[in-house]
């Protein structure tokens, strides 16, 4: 388990990060999100030992994560810019990442080389970005970390690559126990695996959650009615969003489908349908609640 | 710890260790060929073709038809030279090395992967660092193995080629190393290319500013006092110390045929350069080492650093621009305005390259302001001496020792109640109501030709030299006798020298001269230099051309024997035993025999002991002792002399002579001062000049003018002997 434990940092003028603490759960596929500034890159950085905070730590199963090689051969950080040695090949960061990570595996470098078609012997800087990217991507993994990093790693990605990435670590999460930290702005890039979401807002952590909680606790309903209704008219409802498009309605509200169910039935509707939530639907949700206008959060 | 590895071939490898990583290590010298290629190429390049190419028939001919210790004196000094071109190849590489194990450090993606790894930044710089040493090291060695090969393979010689080629491998290293340090230092204080070679001449060369500062309260604050070691840190050896870089110049030195070689094995300007190399190191691994990962690519990383490249920056420009508009219009008006002008623009240039843009380069106007403010303070309390520092001498009572020489000749020191009487004496005497001068104004006076202002006093230089108390100043021909040099180094109780250097007169010095002969201490540390004249001679080699009468030809060996049996030429400057020098004039034989100047920069001065005179007495009797029945013998018995200059130098009158008996007593009473320039220590029979006009071939040939008068090319130039001034010349000059 990871521990972020009231982390602050400062550059110059800017407090970057003011206070921030949270639980990474082991094995977890953590989707840390917020805008353009908000602190992500930072917090990341912070918790993979590259940056010390100011104030606060990070610790790994207990252990403090600064200048702690121990701690760090667990850890992969892949950067939302990619780093390769000046005019080097993959097959040279393989050396390199060989020579440092005991945990590496050959095998898995060779298996991942073949499922991504890349030529190891090829100059990186000849690459495209998302070919870039999946090199980075498939060393990362060929180091077998125990917590892995992910900095807006799917941009750049086409949607194929996407999905095999996503595979990739759903099964290192399964076979490995490997927990992965992923920082985006991109909801919806994360919203097929998460299973835990924290945000990220001018420096400081707005929530950390386990995706399914959320999930649960709150609904989107597609309903047609007869007659014309306004959020006024089924006040015993938690509605927090209500459309309408003719005869169809469709309203997100706070609760289980059991208890919302009965709420919308004296309506009479002639079809009503729970419907998933994206991610994005979920935080306006969340945000909301808790007073904030979610334009300003996301996108 | 790693769990549950879905896979077995995982790779096996030792603990990441605290301070190195072998792992690293091994890949970091797998990549780095290419530096490597670069290295071995540039050596190649620097030592091994200049071996091969020096190497010529030609030369493998001269094995044959000269001893072969002459090839040999060739083939050391050709490997000496290499050597110290090859030392300062490797301070590039220093450089360059530098540059290249910090590389990563200049780029925000690098760093955060780089220590995102799971190495100690500790075991990061260190194997980092040793990687670019070991590339140096490896092809250093590789190309000196080459060059060793290539000589020994070639002249079937291999002992004698080892000294210079392992003091060449040492030197290199050595000063690699040093600038390697500096290199690291700078890279670990900044975040760009542009800024680690700024940062690295700084470090470098920054004691540079020294001499600056130094000639700024000499020539803008007008501070002639001495109390700030002004001439110490003017000098080249306080340039050298404070450099590091710069010791490789005290390394090299000529040996006694003139040729360069490298001092030693081990000497203090080694250990210097080690120490420092050391502690830069040192430096550059904590600073390195609490080094913030987000600085990546800033210009400079820490305030204090920015502060002092910014404002040393400022002051030096500021300096520079003052003295250059000062010199040009010669006015303090424009000199402010220098001033002012170098240090805005070097400010805003400092501020566009730190802050990477033309828009920051007013940002901090405040603290230009403060800064010009407090030096236009500090200049006016120095410039009106507000405090009395830069006028005068220690207080007595603090002076523990005071040593006093004339024109940097033989210094006799004194210490105790001695040295406190001495030291008020020369405030009272010398320097009260007076200027001092120091080596600039000396040199400016010196230029300027001024000397015709002062005044002959000769009395007073005769009264002294009639006691003995101190040798009178000699002076050429462009100076009078009484315009003494008093040179005293005044070693307070805190063990601070002092030194003051007073433009004077004899009259000045007399009284001190009569205190000192009172008390008695003048037998005790004062040289005798009654044997002088009767000492000078002049010794010759050359082992490539063929025999000339103008030549005492001492072969090598002979040549190192005397210069093994006399004395260092200012080792033992305080010793009471010695009686006076000789020059020794050593010819390589490949500058113009004809011209006398090609002697100037290879003559020794040597001062001796009467045991060396003993010495040289035996040598004297030996048959290639080239003396003045020699002279006589070659010169005038062959009709070899047209005729004879002596000049009055006081009077600037000089009668020419052609009678042969008065030229013979004139040589039989005189000795051979072949460096005009010399200005050694001397009697009042320096008053003339002689000079031989020599008709020794056409090239010979010519007529002493008004407009060669001080160079005397064509003429062999001699000092009358101490109490031998014939009769006839001084009854000439007195008609």
């Amino acid at each position: 388990m990871i521990e972020i434990k009231n982390i602050t940092k400062i550059f110059g003028n800017v407090r970057s990060l003011n206070g921030v603490s949270a639980e990474v759960p082991a094995g977890s596929v953590f989707g840390l999100i917020g805008s353009n500034g908000s602190g992500k890159s930072t917090l990341l950085r912070i918790m993979c030992g590259v940056f010390e905070g100011d104030e606060g730590e990070v610790l790994y199963d207990g252990e403090n994560v600064i200048e702690n090689t121990s701690v760090k051969e667990q850890i992969v950080y892949l950067s939302d810019e990619q780093f390769f040695t000046s005019g080097g090949t993959i097959f040279e960061m393989h050396e390199l990442y060989r020579s440092v990570y005991p945990s590496f595996s050959t095998k898995r470098y060779k298996e991942l080389l073949e499922l991504f078609g890349l030529d190891e012997r090829r100059k990186v800087n000849t690459f495209s970005k998302g070919m870039q990217k999946q090199a980075s991507l498939l060393l990362g993994l060929s180091c077998q970390p125990k917590y892995l990093f992910l900095d807006e790693t799917f941009d750049g990605l086409d949607p194929v690559m996407r999905q095999l990435v996503k595979r990739l670590l759903a099964e290192d999460v399964y076979e490995r126990s490997l927990t992965v930290v992923i920082a985006s702005h991109n909801l919806r890039e994360l919203e097929d695996i998460c299973d835990h979401v924290g945000m990220l807002h001018r420096g400081e952590i707005l929530f950390v959650r386990e995706l399914d909680d959320m999930k649960l606790a709150t609904q989107k309903v597609q309903m047609i009615l007869p007659v014309s209704i306004t959020k006024e008219d089924i006040p015993e409802l938690d509605i927090i969003s209500m459309k309408k498009q003719g005869s169809l309605y469709t309203v997100i509200a706070a609760g289980t489908e059991e208890e919302i169910g009965k709420k919308l039935m004296h309506l009479d509707p002639s079809f009503l349908e729970f419907v998933p939530l994206t991610l994005e639907e979920i935080f306006i949700t969340e945000m909301e609640g808790r007073g904030y206008d979610y334009s300003e959060l996301i996108l | 710890m790693i769990t549950q590895n879905s896979f077995s071939d995982t790779v096996s490898v030792s603990p990441n260790k605290r301070f190195f990583n072998t792992r690293y290590f091994k890949f970091n010298l797998k990549t780095g060929w290419p530096l490597l290629v670069s290295f071995v190429l540039v050596f190649i390049l620097s030592m091994v073709v200049p071996s091969i190419s020096f190497i010529t028939d030609e030369v493998l001919m001269e094995v044959a038809t000269y001893n072969s210790n002459v090839l040999i004196g060739r083939v050391t000094e050709f490997l000496y030279v290499i050597g110290g071109v090859n030392v300062v190849v490797s301070m590039g590489f220093g450089f360059v090395a530098g540059l290249t194990a910090m590389r990563y450090t200049n780029k925000k993606t690098a760093v955060n992967f780089y220590h995102s790894l799971p190495i100690r930044r500790e075991a990061l710089f260190f194997t980092s660092t040793l990687s670019g040493f070991l590339y140096y090291i490896i092809s250093f060695a590789a190309g000196l193995l080459l060059m060793f090969t290539t000589f020994s393979l070639r002249l079937g010689e291999m002992g004698v080629f080892i000294r210079p080629i392992l003091m060449t491998f040492e030197y290199g290293v050595l000063f690699f190393f040093l600038v390697y340090s500096i290199t690291l230092f700078a890279a670990s204080l900044t975040g760009t290319g542009f800024m680690r070679f700024v940062f690295s001449a700084y470090i470098a060369f920054m004691p540079l500013i020294l001499p600056i500062l130094f000639f700024v309260t000499v020539d803008v604050c007008g501070i002639h006092g001495t109390i700030l070691n002004i001439n110490y840190f003017m000098s080249m050896s306080a340039v050298t110390t404070l450099c590091p870089p710069l010791r490789l110049f005290n390394l090299f030195e000529l040996d006694a045929a003139g040729r360069i070689i490298m001092t030693d094995y081990f000497c203090k300007d080694i250990l210097v350069v080690f120490l420092t190399a050391v502690v830069l190191y040192g430096i550059a691994f904590i600073l390195y080492r609490v080094r913030p990962s987000e600085s990546a690519s800033h210009s400079v990383i820490w305030k204090p650093a920015i502060f002092v490249f910014k404002y040393v920056t400022v002051f030096t420009a500021g300096t520079l621009f003052g003295l250059v508009f000062m010199g040009i219009f010669d006015s303090v008006i424009w000199m402010i305005f220098g001033v002012i002008f170098g240090s805005a623009v070097s400010f805003m240039f400092t501020n566009g390259i730190l802050h990477k843009s033309a828009r920051a380069i007013f940002k901090g106007l405040k603290g230009f302001f403060i800064y010009m403010a407090v030096m236009a303070v500090v200049t006016t309390v120095f410039y009106l001496d507000v405090f009395g520092m830069f006028a005068s001498v220690p207080n007595s009572n603090l002076v523990s020792s005071v040593k006093i020489s004339l024109d940097g000749e033989i210094a006799a020191e004194y210490g105790g109640d001695f040295a406190e009487k001495l030291t008020d004496m020369i405030y009272e005497d010398c320097l009260k109501d007076k200027e001092i001068l120091n080596g600039i104004g000396y040199y400016d006076y010196y230029n300027d030709g001024e000397y015709e202002q002062f005044e002959v006093t000769e009395v007073y230089s005769e009264d002294l030299y009639k006691d003995d108390i101190i040798p009178v100043w000699y002076t050429p021909a462009e100076m009078r006798y009484d315009n003494v040099i008093l040179e005293a180094v005044f070693h307070t109780k805190f063990g601070i020298p002092y030194p003051v250097i007073i433009y004077t007169n004899c009259e000045d010095v007399h009284e001190i001269a009569e205190y000192i002969v009172a008390s008695g201490k003048r037998d005790k540390h004062m040289p005798d230099y009654s044997e002088i004249s009767n000492a000078h001679m002049e010794l010759y080699f050359d082992p490539y051309t063929d025999n000339d009468d103008f030549l005492i030809k001492y072969g090598p060996k002979a040549m190192c024997d005397i210069i093994k049996r006399l004395r260092d030429p200012y080792a033992e400057k305080n010793d009471s035993l010695i009686v006076g020098c000789i020059y020794m004039y050593v010819d390589d034989g490949r500058s113009d025999y004809d011209s006398m100047t090609s002697y100037v920069g290879t003559n020794r001065k040597y001062y001796i002991t009467a045991k060396d005179v003993e010495i040289l007495n035996e040598l004297k009797r030996g048959e290639d002792f080239f003396g003045e029945d020699d002279i006589i013998k070659y010169y005038i018995d062959k009709n070899n002399i047209e005729g004879i200059f002596v000049v009055d130098n006081d009077a600037r009158e000089r009668i020419y002579l052609t009678d042969r008996n008065k030229i013979v007593e004139m040589i039989k009473a005189s000795y051979s001062l072949c460096e005009y320039t010399q200005t050694s220590m001397c009697n009042k029979e320096h008053r003339y000049s002689v000079f031989l006009n020599m008709n020794r071939d056409e090239g010979m040939n010519g007529e002493m003018s008004e407009d060669d008068y001080y160079y005397m090319e064509m003429y062999r130039w001699y000092k009358f002997r101490k109490g031998n001034v014939p009769v006839f010349v001084t009854e000439l000059f007195s008609k």
